[in-house]
Order: C-alpha cells, then sequence, then structure tokens
C-alpha cells in the first residue's frame, strides 16, 4: 500500500505539467534538462523530466560521450539499484497493474532476462550510432502510452478526428500493436517489460550488488517458517516471499540480484530485510553471512515454548 | 573490503563525470533535446 502511494506520488510529481491539457503545449524548460531515473517519455505532454533512454539515444546520435547521464544514473543506482523500478516507475506500475486482472498466469523462461542486456547494447546503442535514429524511442511502449496517444488526441483535437488521424503513420500503428501485445504479455506475467526488456533496468540493475541499499536473507528470522516448525525444511516448500515478487524471483536465491527492485514486498514476512551499507551480507543480529542465503535447508526452527 | 573499494571507486568517477557533464554543457545539450519533441519519434507525424 506504501509503494503503491509512492508510485502514485512519483507519477503525478514526474507528469504534472497541466498546463498543457487547455494550451496544446508541452513543457520546454529548465527542469527537462534533468533525467529522471525512470522509464517516463519526455514526448509526454505532462512530462518535466527527461527520460534516460532517449538522452542515452541522442548523445549517441551526437557523437558524444553522456557524462552527466552516466555520472547522475550511477550515483543514483549506486544509492539504490534498482529501487527507482519498484517505487517510482509509472510504466512498472501500469503493468502491475494489468497483472492484477483475472487471466490465466504463466512465467517465462529465465534465460529472457538477458535480452534486456541486448537492446541496451543493439538497439539503445548500435542501432543509434549507425542509423543516427533513436529507434528505441520509435518503439517503445511506455512513449507509446505516455506520448504518443496525447499527441494524437491533440492532434484530433479541434479539428475532425479524421484529419487528426491522419498524423498517425505505419510506425504508429507498429507501435500501437506492440503496446497491445505488452498489455496482453502483462495482464499473464509480472512486469515483462521490465525484466525483458527495459534497457534502463539493465544500466540499474548493475549496481544492484553493490549498491548502498541492500536486500538480505535470513530464514531464521521468517514469521512463517517459525510458525510452521520444524516441518518445514527449506523455503521450497513455502515460496511466499517468491509469489509475492513482482519480478518473479526465486527470492532465497535472487534476493540481491541484478534483477530485484527493491519492491520490498518480501520482507513482509521477516526472513528479507533491507539495510543500508557496503559491507558484506550480516543477518539481523550483525553476523556475517556466507551468500547466497546461508539458511537454505538447514534452518535451525526456534524452540518452541512449552 | 573489496566490495567497499569498489564502491569508492565508483563512488569518485561517477561524481566526476557528473560534475565534468555539467562543466560541458551535457545539461543543456539534455535540455535542448528533451525540449523538442521528436513527433516522428512517437510516430504522429
Amino acid at each position: 500500500m506504501k509503494r503503491r502511494i509512492v508510485q502514485l506520488f512519483s507519477l503525478i510529481v514526474t507528469n504534472s505539467y497541466f498546463t498543457s491539457i487547455p494550451t496544446a503545449s508541452f513543457y520546454q524548460g529548465t527542469l527537462k534538462g534533468a533525467c529522471v531515473p525512470i522509464l517516463n517519455c519526455y514526448a509526454c505532454p505532462l512530462a518535466w523530466g527527461s527520460c534516460p533512454i532517449g538522452t542515452l539515444q541522442h548523445f549517441i546520435i551526437v557523437r558524444a560521450f553522456p557524462f552527466y547521464l552516466i555520472g547522475i544514473l550511477g550515483l543514483i543506482g549506486l544509492a539504490t539499484g534498482r529501487w527507482a523500478c519498484g517505487w517510482l516507475c509509472p510504466f512498472g506500475w501500469f503493468q502491475e497493474f494489468i497483472y492484477k486482472l483475472k487471466v490465466p498466469k504463466f512465467s517465462a523462461p529465465d534465460w529472457l532476462r538477458h535480452m534486456k542486456y541486448v537492446v541496451l547494447v543493439l538497439v539503445v546503442g548500435v542501432v543509434s550510432w549507425v542509423t543516427f535514429e533513436p529507434w528505441f524511442c520509435k518503439f517503445c511502449p511506455a512513449g507509446t502510452l505516455e506520448a504518443g496517444l496525447p499527441w494524437l488526441a491533440w492532434a484530433a483535437r479541434g479539428s475532425d478526428y479524421a484529419e487528426g488521424m491522419s498524423f498517425a503513420t505505419q510506425v504508429f500503428a507498429l507501435k500501437i500493436v506492440m503496446l497491445v501485445a505488452l498489455v496482453a504479455l502483462a495482464a499473464m506475467m509480472r512486469r515483462p517489460f521490465c525484466r525483458f526488456v527495459c534497457p534502463l533496468g539493465a544500466l540499474l540493475g548493475l549496481m544492484n550488488k553493490i549498491s548502498l541499499l541492500q536486500l538480505d536473507f535470513d530464514l531464521d528470522t521468517c514469521a512463517i517458517a517459525y510458525a510452521q516448525g520444524s516441518d518445514l525444511e527449506n523455503c521450497a516448500t513455502c515460496g511466499h516471499c517468491s509469489r509475492n515478487c513482482p519480478m518473479d524471483l526465486k527470492v532465497p536465491e535472487q534476493i540481491g540480484s541484478v534483477d530485484c527492485i527493491r519492491c520490498m514486498n518480501c520482507t513482509t514476512t521477516g526472513s528479507a530485510f533491507w539495510r543500508f551499507g557496503t559491507a558484506p551480507s550480516r543477518d539481523r543480529t550483525g553476523e556475517k553471512m556466507n551468500e547466497p542465503a546461508p539458511h537454505w535447508g538447514t534452518r535451525k526452527v526456534p524452540a518452541q515454548p512449552g | 573490503m573489496v566490495r567497499k573499494l569498489v564502491f569508492t571507486l565508483l563512488a569518485i568517477v561517477l561524481s566526476a563525470c557528473f560534475v565534468y557533464g555539467l562543466m560541458v554543457e551535457d545539461f543543456w545539450e539534455t535540455l535542448s533535446n528533451g525540449a523538442m519533441i521528436c513527433l516522428t519519434c512517437i510516430g504522429v507525424a
């Protein structure tokens, strides 16, 4: 619930140029020079800030090293890893919202997670360099939702609808198809765009292992394990944390992985907990832990009273 | 110890990148790019 409020707040803060609605204009002031650490299209009529992936492509196209962008994204990643993906990104929230639809759910193969690095290097990097065009933007479903559709609505407003539609290109039709496909996927699996495609998540995730904000796992403090007593041999028989993970991670094994978005959903049972610092993993008592989770399958259940 | 060292080195390098980026006017480059909507990119023109 707390995360939902923060996500809503983030959505409003990053997209609150409401002057654009009556004037059919968009924000062009100084704040557009600031990159937000989320996939928020800067072509959105309500947006204040710039999309880091759009900016990265721009710098690649103009053949300049993006010192400022790398610095700001790197520092944010170094402080919190992919926390922004879980708590601030409106497109991630949108996918979580769609996932609540009552349709059959399924998991995707784990290797698909590596696809986002291919997107980052090939589509954002190589293709932009070679073609001088920001091709990721042309097919970004977040851009279609946040910018393409509002701009098309604007083009249609004040004139007849057909004239507005004439602005739409074949690229736009393809973007709509991709957005619809993503919405369908998001209804059936958890955050597919964030897990398999998002180049920003790929960049921020690189910092997960060394960021100040860390998540650790200590089964000795799991409320469910305690309640179920010694019958619970290991987490595999429970899976409560993993079922709650919006990134479909196997929480005890993958809690600090590059895909963890620090949403804190897994902390509800007490086995997972967050901490700040660069020191190696420790349990709640401060005792040094071996990685990965040392109590996997060898949990010592606290003695039951009586 | 290694983790702390890597963290410190990265923090220094990234801070330097950020400050240098501001000095060479990357901020204004970002602003000029963000303030110019690419209608062909969003596919409506």
